[in-house]
């Protein structure tokens, strides 16, 4: 078993959603139940792999590379097919093959329109084999490759299944990301010729660390990283393909998008740019923690003037991906743990809270918040799990988002040594600012969803049900993590920080 | 409660036993080997009774004023003396701070600013990324109106009419077409080598 | 020049191994002609499969050719067979396999004459594969023809169709244009050279120096304008949107791949093997070629309506990628190279790909206009699936052989690490983006626009030779781009034979 693991384990994982997919085209499209359960099936399959990996995996040894497989791909290139395990991947993957599963189950009795849960489902397995895929490659030509996947099957999800201004969203989204891509390969093949040694091995090119680059060059480097990664997260000024995509999508495809799709960014910034670039990352730092606060307050304001609540939760993913990118440049390995702390709670959070949105919008056919009302009256259950998520994602202490965004927050108290302090501390302040605007505009969405008595226009509606057996299913596993990982954070931090210390020591040189 | 469970370790001479003291410290200050040090005020003992001095002094006022009706003097203060009557409108607004927060703070962030960010979203940095998109488009509709086809020409639509017109292919052709094409052409090599020449000469 | 001729003349050591695929395939146009002339009306049926078999037959001599390893040298030099020459013959064969096998039901439905037009194709791949060995200036010039005067009467094939003939005509009268500056920078190039050895040519403008260089960039000049025309380099491309609408269309398919490819093997050989010596000149003029080809096409193919003509004009496009690699032929030639055949291996694939798409869903829509694709997805959810594989592939999304015939030739430019490299690299960047959005335009109609009022939406069948070009190119395009080294094995040629 343990041999399997080693040599098969990652690869099984990758693939296996992928194989699913394949598996599917040969299904005619008729048989729509067989499609559901084939998707449930293959995402589990990569869901019990991943547990047995956790299982298997050397707690020990977090901060090293674990079931590592390496074969020979593009030799020309000296690119090759590496993958590899650490205490960075590790929750991100584990969340990503939890996420999808979940979005499988939910499919079951919500296929949005126009149907064809044959293509639908297939999409998303496709869109899982990338997104795995990113998390655990360790060579930069096959990341770019998994970061590309997601590309097409993410269009099409919004394209085809998505809201009524779908076709411009999708577009948007598309282009936005593929012009990041086109700047993020240019970066990566001036590091493959600027370096010592010409490889894409990611292992070798963290222990270079950009030792023959030239400071400048590194800047302009990273520069590129920074651009098309920025667009992934996204940072402020490049959000604004978010929340157009968000509130287009199919609820599937939202919570995909936010929970999973966003950190492909953030975890750029911390497995490739800062450690590749070292001296490109500390000259950046200022410019990106800077701007991630401005993230956070500009986010929690527009959110505070949306109207519709698809959209709201879309901003505020601007506002908490800000916390993650100010964890990220304090360059600190605390506030880097706190930035993958982030990445998990605010893909957990945030998830729910659009399945919620989604289910809401199939009971009420809006979003629209000022229409809404009473949902404690109508539908208790719906509107006690709102109230949990919309607590947790304010921060409330005991919930996951605490560990995201208090130590985030803290963390800028004392950035890198090379870094200007009082920046930072001011920063510090702005942000913690901004929790005080989170809590206003979510408190404000729930009060407004959820309090007092149902609208005339639903009061009698026969349509306003409870949560139904399906929708618990997919929410349960989320909801105690939230609560679990409230209490326990050390159950990632354990994790993450043997691997941070040492993509801090490669970004800080210390 | 929590004040009473977070009694500091000693006062003096007098040490509390574990169980009375830092009880929920890793919850309002997390401890954990991730965090910097945060320096702690030390206790301070004059400065903790003269505060419960202040504390006791107010109760023992309101106990004369209520239930002894003690304190004459002071009574309908604030109806008499203008100055008394400003006070107590201050306190029973509670110095102002629930305006100050709900209706100046909040109802500033919630309304004019919120507002104001959503429009420059909308309408700078979305317009921004929506104009280089919609450039490109324009770039490729201007090259294709105005250079493609007026120097080239589109046989798409000129075919189906100047064909019928005329009934023949060869009329066609004498239309200036291929004349056209030719010219470019030659021109373009011309003009090509003509550089060239120059440049490398 | 009598005296010499006269003097001796012994007669060539002929290695028919060599020149065994050729043979072959002459072979086979006899056996075609002659089947056409005896059985009339009746051949129709066995043509196409004949003109296959045919094809499949030359891949045996190419297999054992490649088992053999060693490069032959024939003629004197003037007739190479190398791994090359042997990867670029396999492309033109395979490619011309699966336009026969689109060609298959396209003409059998179309009531045209079906058994000169194997003929003629077979005749023109003829052409290339001699193209694909020749290293001289009158073996190209005469390949060039061979493989030109065929595609000329193939392109005006609807007979019945003023468009078709219009096509055909103009393709003609333009190519003859070409051809008539392509010789004139021939005799220039053989006036310098003293002779029609590429190699020597190469050697003889070297050894000049800075002596009658007005003459030499015009010899070059106008030899690489002549064959821009042929693989429709801006500005010399004006006859193909033209033609590739109003031909048939596996003929446009022909003619977008093929005849394309042989250009680009025709510059190939021309640049590396002779003009290599003067950088200064062919470098700009490649790059001014490309740069040229790739916004223009793009910017041109953005406002397109009709899917095969925006195929048209983003093969222009595609065609300025390929003449990228060559605007650093002398800073890293070895790189450069192969970027380019890589490349064309990977676009034949995709490109036919698409082609045979829109062949396969024309029969149902009975158009190929952006409106009558409008919801596609819905009634032929299949066909959509792989047309839009291979959209994604020509933008360049991994993991499809596209993006890595991108990604080689922005490896090339980068590693160049020249001025003209690192401005095409950029250049290339944003037409990437501005490409993307024409083709994701037709994955957008097909998938997410409302099916048109109307349109007859009932199932139908997908011919069986079809449909194995669509699984044969399919298979190609991913295979590339999964598992890239399968392509750079077979077009790593190390450092330039003469050339470098």
């Amino acid at each position: 078993m343990t041999d399997f693991l080693n040599d098969w384990g990652l690869i099984f994982v990758t693939f296996l959603p992928a194989v699913g997919a394949l598996v599917m085209l040969a299904v005619p499209k008729e048989a729509e139940d067989t499609h559901k359960a084939l998707a449930v099936v293959f995402s589990l399959a990569a869901l019990v792999m991943t547990v047995l990996l956790l299982i298997e995996f050397d707690y020990d040894a977090a901060g090293s590379l674990q079931f590592v497989v390496d074969k020979e791909w593009i030799p020309l290139l000296n690119s090759g097919f590496i993958l590899g395990l650490d205490g960075i991947s590790l929750p991100l993957l584990a969340m990503t093959a939890l996420v999808v599963p979940l979005c499988a189950v939910y499919s079951w009795d919500h296929i949005p329109a126009p149907g064809n849960p044959k293509a639908f489902l297939a999409m998303i397995l496709v869109l899982e084999t990338g997104m795995l895929g990113c998390f655990v490659a360790q060579d930069l030509i096959l990341f770019f490759v998994f970061f590309e996947i997601v590309l097409l099957p993410m269009y099409f999800l919004i394209g085809v299944w998505g809201g009524p201004e779908r076709k411009y969203a999708s577009i948007k989204f598309f282009l936005y990301t593929l012009f990041g891509s086109a700047l993020l390969i240019v970066a990566f093949l001036s590091l493959y010729f600027l370096s010592a040694e010409q490889t894409f091995d990611m292992r070798v090119l963290t222990e270079l660390g950009g030792i023959d680059i030239a400071r400048t060059t590194q800047i302009l480097v990273f520069g590129g990283m920074f651009v098309g990664f920025g667009i992934k997260v996204p940072m402020f000024p490049f959000h604004t393909w978010l929340p157009d995509a968000h509130t287009q999508a199919p609820t599937q495809g939202s919570v995909i998008l936010a929970a999973v799709l966003l950190k492909l960014g953030t975890y750029g910034f911390v497995r490739i740019a800062l450690p590749f670039l070292p001296e490109g990352a500390q000259w950046w730092a200022p410019i990106i923690a800077v701007l991630a606060v401005i993230g956070i307050i500009y986010g929690a304001l527009v959110c505070l003037a949306q109207t519709d609540m698809k959209r709201l939760i879309a901003f505020s993913s601007v506002a908490h991906m800000g916390f993650v990118m100010l964890g990220i440049a304090t360059l600190t390995d605390f506030g880097i743990n706190a930035a993958i702390f982030g990445m998990v709670a605010h893909g957990l959070i945030t998830g729910l809270l659009f399945f919620i949105a989604g289910s809401m919008k199939d009971r009420y056919h809006t979003l629209e918040i000022k229409r809404l009302g009473g949902m404690l009256v109508s539908a208790p259950r719906l509107g006690w799990i709102l109230g949990l998520t919309s607590m947790a994602s304010l921060g409330l202490p005991g919930l996951a988002g605490f560990w995201g965004e208090f130590p985030a927050i803290l963390s800028a108290y004392q950035p890198a040594e090379m870094l200007d302090e009082t920046l930072y501390r001011v920063l510090m302040v702005i942000a913690a600012l901004g929790t005080v605007l989170a809590a206003g505009y979510l408190l404000w969405l729930y009060q407004r969803t959820s309090f007092g008595t149902p609208s005339e226009e639903f009061a009698d509606d026969p349509a306003i049900s409870d949560v139904s057996s399906v929708e618990w299913i997919a929410w349960a596993p989320m909801i105690v993590l939230i609560v679990v990982l409230g209490f326990l954070p050390s159950i990632i931090f354990d994790v993450t920080n043997p691997a941070t210390t040492a993509v801090v020591a490669a970004a800080t040189g210390s | 409660m929590v004040g009473f469970l977070n009694l500091p370790a000693e006062i003096g001479p007098i040490s509390f036993p574990e169980s009375l003291h830092t009880q929920f410290e890793q919850f309002v200050e997390p401890v954990g080997r991730y965090f910097p040090e945060i320096s702690h005020a030390s206790f301070n003992i004059p400065l903790a009774l003269f505060s419960l001095a202040v504390a006791g002094l107010g109760a023992g006022l309101t106990y004369l004023y209520y239930w002894k009706g003690g304190l004459a003097p002071l009574r309908n203060l604030s109806e008499r003396n203008s100055l008394a009557g400003l006070g107590k409108k201050v306190l029973v607004n509670k110095y102002y701070f629930d305006w100050l927060y709900t209706d100046v703070i909040t109802g500033f962030v919630k309304g004019p600013l919120a507002q104001a960010a959503n429009w420059a979203n909308t309408h700078v940095i979305d317009a921004v990324v929506n104009g280089a998109g919609k450039g490109a488009v324009a770039t490729g509709n201007w090259v294709y109106d105005n250079i493609d086809q007026e120097v080239v020409d589109g046989a798409v639509n000129a075919t189906g009419t100047s064909v019928s017109e005329t009934g023949g292919i060869l009329r066609y052709l004498q239309s200036g077409r291929i004349q056209q094409y030719t010219a470019l052409f030659f021109a373009a090599a011309a003009l090509l080598a003509g550089v060239f020449v120059l440049a490398t000469g | 020049m009598l005296t010499q001729a006269a003097e001796v003349f012994t007669k060539p050591n002929v290695d028919y191994h060599a020149l065994a695929p050729e043979l072959v395939l002459v072979g086979f146009v006899i056996v075609l002609a002659l089947v056409d002339s005896w059985k009339l009306e009746r051949a129709r049926a066995v043509m196409p499969a004949l003109a296959g078999v045919g094809l499949l037959a030359v891949l045996v001599p190419l297999v054992t050719l490649a088992a053999d390893d060693a490069p032959r040298v024939l003629l004197g030099g003037g007739y190479v067979v190398d791994s090359m020459a042997l990867v670029l013959k396999a492309l033109f064969v395979i490619a011309a396999y699966v336009v026969v096998l689109l060609s298959t039901n396209y003409m059998a439905e179309g009531d045209y004459w079906e058994s000169e037009y194997y003929t003629l194709l077979l005749s023109s791949v003829l052409g290339m594969l001699v193209m694909a060995s020749s290293r001289d200036l009158i073996g190209i010039f005469v390949a060039f023809e061979l493989l030109s005067i065929p595609s000329y009467m193939l392109g005006s094939w609807r007979k019945g169709d003023l468009k078709s003939n219009e096509a055909g005509l103009k393709y003609y009268l333009m190519g003859v244009f070409a051809t008539g500056i392509l010789l004139y920078g021939m005799s220039l190039a053989y006036g310098l050279g003293g002779s029609t050895n590429l190699e020597v040519i190469g050697e003889r403008i070297a050894a000049m120096g800075s002596d009658g260089v007005p003459v030499v960039t015009l010899a070059l000049l106008f030899v690489i304008i002549g064959f821009g025309f042929k693989v429709s380099a801006v500005p010399f491309h004006m006859w193909a949107p033209d033609t590739y609408e109003g031909a048939p269309t596996p003929v446009t398919a022909f003619l977008a791949v093929s005849s394309k490819a042989a250009g680009f093997v025709a510059l190939i050989a021309v640049t590396y093997f002779a003009f290599i010596v003067r950088t200064d000149v062919i470098q700009p003029a490649f790059f001014v070629l490309s740069a040229a080809s790739m916004t223009v096409g793009n910017l041109i193919a953005i406002r397109q309506t009709n899917v095969i003509r925006m195929l048209a004009y983003s093969g222009i496009a595609q065609a300025g990628f390929m003449l990228a690699p060559f605007a650093v032929a002398g800073s890293n030639p070895e790189q450069s190279l192969q970027a380019v055949v890589t490349y064309l291996v990977i676009y034949a694939a995709m490109n036919l790909g698409a082609f045979a798409s829109i062949i396969a869903i024309s029969r149902r829509t009975r158009s190929a206009e952006l409106s009558d694709l409008g919801g596609l997805f819905t009634y032929m959810p299949g066909l959509t699936t792989v047309f839009t594989l291979f959209l994604a592939s020509l933008i360049g999304i991994p993991p499809l052989g596209g993006w890595w015939a991108k990604f080689g030739v922005f490896a090339s430019l980068v590693n160049a690490n020249t001025a003209l490299g690192w401005a095409l690299a950029i250049i290339m960047a944003l037409n990437t983006a501005i490409a993307a959005y024409y083709y994701l335009a037709v994955a957008r109609a097909m998938w997410l626009d409302d099916v048109p009022e109307g349109a007859d939406v009932s199932p139908m069948r997908t011919p069986v030779s079809l449909g194995f070009a669509l699984v044969v190119t399919l298979v190609a395009t991913v295979l590339f781009g999964v598992l890239p080294q399968v392509v750079n094995d077979a077009t790593s040629f190390g450092v330039v034979a003469s050339g470098g």
